[in-house]
């Protein structure tokens, strides 16, 4: 019914405008002849059409000319991309921005923090920590884990002597392999890269919106 | 439109314009303000708004200049024009909202739009009368349209557009032109026939 009415709307509309076929003129032409109610409804369309041209011109209450102070700040853009936007589009397109770039920098802070409390196996690093040994006599049950552990992070060489270390279990370490420090781990210079292009990236979106905003 | 500039000089205005030259681009806006601020009017039935958004529009237009390529500048106008005018409907529907104040005097005057009486040939000082008031009926009904049919129906027939160039100005296919439209007379024909004692022997 309502698909029917539309339909009906349509072609009353088309007619009015001249925009049916041939065909499609002379079959609602014919059914026009037989249907009171349908011509009424072209009538009434038709002058509607004439009555809304008729309220065409208003005066124009001023000049719309824009005043040279008010645009000396405001020059055309260059960039026409960003601009074919609609006004609408651009505030979304500004909240995506603001969001892309605190989701960067949370993602930094997390990916610095985690480089911080990686477990040392993660993360390769220099050889320095083999040489820090136990400064305290093992237990024997730390000592027992300890020819399992120590393959992974033993020199080769200790790895050799697999009895040397049995034989002396508690023995403390001699002053020559006293506990040195630890020294400061660098971190990769891809990892640097990485960070400082995160925050260039969080810096830059940033950037863009105030020089938008403003 | 009679003042509109040629094609020719509208191009060269155009580039002038694109290069920050505002005297062209003002030259533009004296042959397109008339056309900007009746279709404003039209859409917002109000002449205070209707110039605030003509302006703003005009604004708007100089600040995205540099997308105008390939378009014919007429509909990339009319296209602002219809964005900023449903953007200051929406604003103030908003404002309406916070406000909340509901004067029970509105519905007569305030919301009226102005009727321009045209000395009608032939016409009786009753039938004027009569012409004008269905034009004011029309226009007032013209208001209360959804804002998608009541773009397509200003640009059609209280403007003349036509329909290929309604669809390059909205950015919607032909058939939507089409069809809102026709959406869109009928609502205005049933309100006419509710009106039948406006309406001359048809």
């Amino acid at each position: 019914m309502e698909r029917n009415r539309a339909f009906e709307d349509e072609r009353i509309s088309a007619y009015v405008d001249g925009e049916l076929s041939e065909d499609e003129r002379a079959a609602f032409e014919a059914a026009l002849a037989q249907d009171a109610t349908l011509r009424r409804k072209v009538a009434v369309t038709q002058l509607l059409v004439r009555e809304a041209r008729a309220l065409q011109q208003q005066a124009v209450p001023r000049n719309f000319i824009l005043p040279r102070e008010a645009v000396k700040q405001m020059r055309p853009p260059s960039s026409s991309e960003e601009e074919q936007m609609p006004a609408q589009d651009q505030e979304s397109a500004l909240r995506v921005m603001v969001r892309l770039g605190a989701a960067l920098v949370v993602f930094a802070v997390v990916f610095i923090g985690l480089l911080q409390v990686l477990p040392s196996a993660l993360v390769p690093r220099s050889p320095a920590p083999l040489a820090v040994q136990p400064t305290v006599p093992a237990s024997p049950a730390v000592e027992e884990s300890a020819p399992r552990m120590m393959p992974m992070l033993v020199a080769p060489e200790s790895a050799a002597q697999p009895e040397a270390l049995n034989q002396a279990p508690a023995r403390p370490t001699p002053p020559a392999a006293a506990p040195q420090e630890m020294p400061l781990r660098s971190p990769r210079p891809l990892t640097m890269v990485i960070l400082a292009v995160v925050l260039l990236l969080g810096l830059a979106g940033f950037w863009v919106i105030r020089a938008r905003r403003r | 439109m009679n003042t509109e500039a040629s094609l020719q000089d509208e191009a060269a205005l155009i580039r002038a314009a694109q290069r920050g030259d505002i005297s062209s681009f003002n030259a533009l806006v004296l042959a397109y303000q008339a056309l900007a601020y009746n279709v404003a009017y039209r859409l917002l039935g109000d002449a205070d708004l209707a110039a605030d958004a003509t302006q703003e529009a005009f604004l708007s237009a100089f600040r995205h200049l540099q997308a105008l390529r390939g378009t014919a500048f007429r509909p990339w106008l009319l296209r602002i024009v219809t964005r900023t005018c449903y953007d200051v409907l929406r604003r103030r529907q908003r404002e309406m909202k916070r406000t909340v104040e509901l004067d029970a005097d509105t519905d007569e005057g305030e919301a009226a739009p102005r009727v321009e009486l045209v000395a009608s040939d032939a016409a009786t000082p009753l039938e004027m009368a009569e012409r004008n008031e269905l034009r004011r009926l029309i226009a007032r009904a013209v208001l209360e349209l959804p804002f998608e049919q009541r773009v397509v129906f200003v640009l059609a027939d209280v403007h003349g557009l036509r329909y290929e160039e309604i669809a390059a100005a909205l950015e919607m296919p032909l058939g939507t032109v089409k069809s809102r439209l026709s959406r869109a007379r009928a609502h205005l024909r049933e309100m006419l026939l509710r009106h039948a004692e406006l309406l001359p022997e048809l």
